[in-house]
This record gives C-alpha cells, sequence and structure tokens, in this order.
C-alpha cells in the first residue's frame, strides 16, 4: 500500500490557509471600495452582505494566517533570556513554550467549542447587515485555535526527535 | 479578595513571565488570561465568557485600517517607490553639510507618511542609505541615528497602524487619534534635522563634505513635479478624505491602498509578483497582530473585576500626586516597558491602567494616545531590545548592538523634549483633531 505523504500535504493545507487569508484581504480593499463608491454612484448598488463579509474578514483572516505563523515562528516573543542558555537549555526551554501554548490553545479551543455548541443550540444570530450564525464566530476561533496547537506540537516533536541544538526561528 | 496591588502585581508579574520565557506574545496573554479568569471572575462561567470575547474581538471596523495600511507600506516596499522617493528627496537637497543625515529625516518622514511601517522604513533606509553614508565617512550619531529615529515616526505620524490599534483598544476616535499625531510627528522631523544641523556646526568632521552631482533649479522642479505630486496624491487620499470628512479611516485605507497602486502603475512598477508579495508580507504582520488582540481581550476585564484598575486610580488620587509627577511615572513604566516588549504588548499593558487614571487627571484621551504612541517610538529604539536597533543591526553588518544604541541616544533625548512640550502645550496636539468633522 502506497505511503501517503502526509507531511507535505499538511503543509500545504495550513500555507494555503494563509493564503486564502491573504486573499480575504484584497476582497476586504475592493469591497470597502466597493461600498464607499456605490455611496457616491446610486447605479452602483453595493450587496446588502457586503458589510458583513467585510466585517467578518479580520476574524476570519487572522485565524486563516495563525497556524503558518506558529509554523514560521511568526508570532512575536521575547528573546529575553536566549543569551544566558546554553543550546541544549534553549532547545529545553522552546520544547516547553511550544508544549505550553499548544496545551492553551487546545484549552481556550475547547471553551470555545463548547460555546460554540451551545450557541447553536439556542439558535444564535450576531446581529449585522445579514444575520450570521453566532456560533461561526465560535467555529473559526475553535479550528484556528486547533490547528495553532497542531503546529506548537508538531515543533516540540521534531525538537525532541532532532539531534541540532535549536531549531531556527524568525 | 486580593488587594488591587496584588491582583495588578500578579496579573502583569504574569504576563511578563509568561513572555520572558520565550512563549509567543498572544499566547502569553491567552495563558495569563485563562489564569486571571480562574481566579478572578469565576472558572467556568469566566472562561465562557473569555471564548465569547476572543470571538467577538476582531469583530470591530475600527480594527480593519490596520492590515490595509500595512499593505500601503508594503506595496511602497515592493514596487520600489519608496526607493524613489529617497532618490528625489536626495537630489533636491543639494550641497549641504550632512545632507544625507537631512535625506534620511526628510525622505523618512515622507516614507512615514505613506506607509506607517517603522521597522519597514527602518529596514528599507538601513540598507539602502547607510552603506553609502558610511562609505563617505559619516559618523554613527549622523548616519545610524537619523534613520532609526525617523522610522518611528511612521508610530506617531498618520497613517499609522499602531495609532488605529491603540484607538480601537481605548476606544478613542480613530480619524482623530491619526490627526493628533501629524503636527507631533512633524515637529520632532523639524527636531532631528535641527539636532543634525547643530551636530554638524559642533563637530564638522562628524559630516564629511564632499562633491555631488549638480542638479540645476528646471530639473529639481522636474523631479519634484514628477516624483513628489504623485506622492501627495497618496497623502490626500488617506489623510485629505478623513480631514475632509469624506471617508472613515478604514475607507481612506482603502483608497490609500488603491492610490499606491496607481502610481506604481505610473512609474511602471506594478506587478502581480510585487502585489502578491506584498499581500503576503501584510498577511504576516497583520495576522500576528490581530492574533495578540484576539488573545488580550479578557485582560482589561480582568484588571477591571479584580478591582486593581479602581484601586490604582483611588491610590495616585490619594496620595494626591500632581499631574507631572504621574506623567513621570507614566513616561517611566512605558520606557521600561518599551525596552522589552513590543508596541502592541505595551498598549494592552497600559491603556487599560493609564486612561482611567489620565481622565481622572482631567487629561484628554487624545493627548494620552499620543503621548503613549511618542513612548512607543522610543520603544522601538531603547537599548537593549528595541526592535528598530536589531533590524539596524542587520542592515550595518558588523555594529555591535552598542554601538547603535549610543548613536541613537540624542535623538531619543530630543524625542523626550518633544514630550515635554506637548506636556506643556496640550494645544499642538488636540488642534488638528478639533477642526476635523466640524
Amino acid at each position: 500500500m502506497p505511503r501517503i505523504p502526509v507531511g507535505p500535504i499538511w503543509t500545504g493545507f495550513i500555507r494555503s490557509l494563509f493564503a486564502l487569508g491573504a486573499v480575504y484581504l484584497g476582497l476586504i480593499v475592493i469591497g470597502t471600495l466597493w461600498d464607499v463608491i456605490a455611496r457616491a454612484v446610486p447605479q452602483l448598488h453595493a450587496p446588502v452582505w457586503l458589510s458583513t463579509v467585510i466585517e467578518f474578514g479580520l476574524p476570519s483572516s487572522a485565524m486563516l494566517a495563525a497556524p503558518w505563523l506558529v509554523r514560521t515562528r511568526g508570532h512575536v516573543a521575547m528573546e529575553l533570556i536566549n543569551a544566558a542558555l546554553s543550546a541544549r537549555q534553549r532547545k529545553a526551554l522552546l520544547a516547553f513554550t511550544d508544549l505550553a501554548a499548544a496545551g492553551i490553545c487546545l484549552f481556550v479551543a475547547r471553551y470555545a467549542g463548547l460555546a460554540g455548541l451551545d450557541s447553536f443550540e439556542r439558535g444564535e444570530v450576531a446581529v449585522r447587515a445579514v444575520d450570521v450564525p453566532r456560533w461561526y464566530l465560535y467555529a473559526i476561533l475553535c479550528s484556528g485555535l486547533t490547528l495553532c496547537a497542531i503546529e506548537f506540537l508538531r515543533h516540540a516533536v521534531l525538537a525532541a526527535c532532532s539531534t541540532a541544538p535549536e531549531e531556527t526561528t524568525s | 479578595m486580593m488587594p488591587w496591588y496584588a491582583s495588578m502585581g500578579l496579573m502583569i508579574g504574569l504576563i511578563l513571565s509568561l513572555m520572558a520565557l520565550r512563549i509567543p506574545v498572544a499566547f502569553a496573554f491567552l495563558l495569563a488570561n485563562v489564569i486571571g479568569v480562574f481566579i478572578f471572575m469565576g472558572g467556568h462561567f469566566g472562561l465562557v465568557q473569555l471564548a465569547a470575547n476572543a470571538s467577538e474581538s476582531l469583530m470591530n471596523y475600527a480594527l480593519l485600517p490596520i492590515p490595509l495600511f500595512i499593505l500601503m507600506g508594503e506595496l511602497f516596499f515592493h514596487t520600489g517607490i519608496a526607493e524613489r522617493v529617497f532618490f528625489v528627496v536626495d537630489r533636491l537637497m543639494g550641497r549641504v553639510r550632512g545632507r544625507l543625515s537631512y535625506v534620511a529625516i526628510g525622505g523618512g518622514t515622507l516614507f512615514s507618511a505613506l506607509s506607517g511601517s517603522s521597522l519597514g522604513n527602518v529596514a528599507m533606509m538601513g540598507s539602502s542609505m547607510y552603506p553609502e553614508m558610511r562609505r563617505i565617512g559619516y559618523s554613527d550619531t549622523l548616519s545610524i541615528g537619523p534613520i532609526i529615529a525617523t522610522g518611528g515616526l511612521a508610530a506617531i505620524i498618520p497613517p499609522s497602524g499602531l495609532a488605529v490599534v491603540l484607538g480601537s483598544l481605548a476606544s478613542l476616535d480613530v480619524g482623530r487619534l491619526l490627526l493628533a499625531g501629524l503636527v507631533p510627528g512633524v515637529l520632532l522631523a523639524l527636531g532631528y534635522a535641527a539636532l543634525v544641523w547643530t551636530l554638524t556646526i559642533i563637530r564638522p568632521q562628524t559630516a564629511p563634505d564632499y562633491d555631488v552631482p549638480q542638479t540645476s533649479g528646471r530639473e529639481k522642479l522636474r523631479l519634484a513635479v514628477v516624483n513628489l505630486l504623485p506622492m501627495m496624491f497618496i497623502i490626500f487620499m488617506v489623510m485629505g478624505l478623513i480631514i475632509l470628512g469624506i471617508a472613515t479611516p478604514t475607507e481612506a485605507a482603502a483608497f490609500g491602498v488603491v492610490a499606491v497602486m496607481i502610481v506604481a502603475a505610473f512609474f511602471r512598477r506594478l506587478s502581480l509578483h510585487a502585489v502578491a508579495r506584498a499581500a503576503e508580507s501584510a498577511m504576516k504582520i497583520s495576522g500576528m497582530i490581530f492574533m495578540i488582540i484576539l488573545a488580550s481581550t479578557t485582560f482589561s476585564q480582568i484588571l477591571a473585576m479584580s478591582g486593581a484598575t479602581r484601586g490604582l486610580v483611588g491610590w495616585v488620587n490619594g496620595i494626591d500626586a500632581s499631574l507631572p509627577q504621574v506623567l513621570v511615572a507614566m513616561a517611566l513604566v512605558l520606557l521600561l516597558f518599551g525596552a522589552f516588549l513590543e508596541p502592541v504588548g505595551i498598549m494592552l499593558l497600559t491603556i487599560p491602567v493609564f486612561l482611567p487614571l489620565a481622565q481622572s487627571y482631567g487629561l484628554d484621551p487624545l493627548w494620552m494616545g499620543v503621548f503613549i504612541l511618542i513612548f512607543i517610538e522610543l520603544g522601538l529604539a531603547t537599548p537593549p531590545f528595541g526592535m528598530a536597533l536589531f533590524v539596524m543591526m542587520g542592515a550595518t553588518e558588523g555594529k555591535s548592538i552598542l554601538a547603535i544604541s549610543r548613536a541613537v541616544i540624542p535623538y531619543l533625548l530630543c524625542t523626550l523634549g518633544l514630550v515635554v512640550v506637548i506636556s506643556a502645550y496640550p494645544q499642538i496636539v488636540l488642534f488638528l483633531p478639533s477642526l476635523a468633522g466640524r
């Protein structure tokens, strides 16, 4: 049975999510311009859903980009005590912080999931120009944090398996 | 219930300790907030509230200019327009002693007004201008200093992404806050130029005299019309539309992005590759900022519910500290945080405490916002951990952090001088916003 290349597929998946987030930013620019121009030119009606799509752009693009930023160490961190540590200690500290970050992501994702389920059962909506189910917001938070947790765990596991003293950071 | 100082010490100490352990800032906030929620907001209920806050945190129209301003700056960088700005300012400057320092200040200020990206500004000027300044023999104070100092102006001069973050976190009118930074930013640029002039008078050898290509008045006029007028078009599309009340900051930011693309097309520098690279960089930076905002929304609630904010305000009012004393204390805290933390983290830690305190002293929140932004600018260049110092270190290839820090100190003092001036004359900050929307 042929082996499925899980690693590259996973990498491609989270890279695609990041690219989708960047495309969403572009759509926000276009949507905002459309909205303004439509106010000035009555013939160019802006659809009712446009402002809602723009508003949902920030949480969506942030969560779409977050896992790739974890992969590339794009989330800013303080390099305060690095200089005082040996290579081995740095590696251990990095593994610890990756595990701690993964743990907190999963913990909050669980609560976001529970709150989302509760919101779904109650039929709550986020009141906007077009009402959007409230659970959608919890769902993107829960999924984004879960993917971040997987990436933090991947860093920790790779660090444990590697013989190199420390992973490079960006 | 814990005393207010214990609650405040616990929360701020927890976050700083987690950050010091190298947990990414966003996740350090998330972890500290979960612990804070357990202690002060009633366990399960508080955690549900934390998830609700995080999911709602970015559903805020006022935050939309952040990625758009960042995208504007990245488009400048990736289409090569930024280099053109510096080339033209260089040619217009003529033959004055220390001209490249003035070019760094003039070009850097213009680029700040066009991009809103401090570190991008330092990186670009560092790589494009510093090698030439070093080759000619400029001292560090006249080469590294103005590049780092002017880079920080992007935090104050509109359009500033950090001002938008501050405005939305502090529930201030973002448009007015952007306008409030304009006059202090320009004054600061003039102050830097005056500093360069003074240094070249006192120690002429620090800025060697050398031949520069002669540019006729006619040629200068042509360069200004062809190259700088389109830049004015971009500034108008962002700040002009806000001042005239035609567009909100979000809408103006979207127009700014399109204006940069139009100007890039005008100079035949617009390509799909440049746009894609700019979008990728903008997503990286704004994704990082948004994650911090999302993770930290409950922090101010925890401080409020634990009684820390109220306790601190009550304590300061109780000891009858004068306004200058309070401002000096705030300045010291901001300087301390600025040396170790990145800008959004500083805002998240200080705004919930400083703003109520400032209001209890009758300070205008817009003035307070600019005060914080100036110290954030200082923080970017404050040793030992100012991010701009490290960006410059990369550009100088071989300079120590100590040498770079020493070069920037006169400019930091100049910035502190501005703080004294705006404290004595708050109208410098408040006049322009008072005109907007009349």
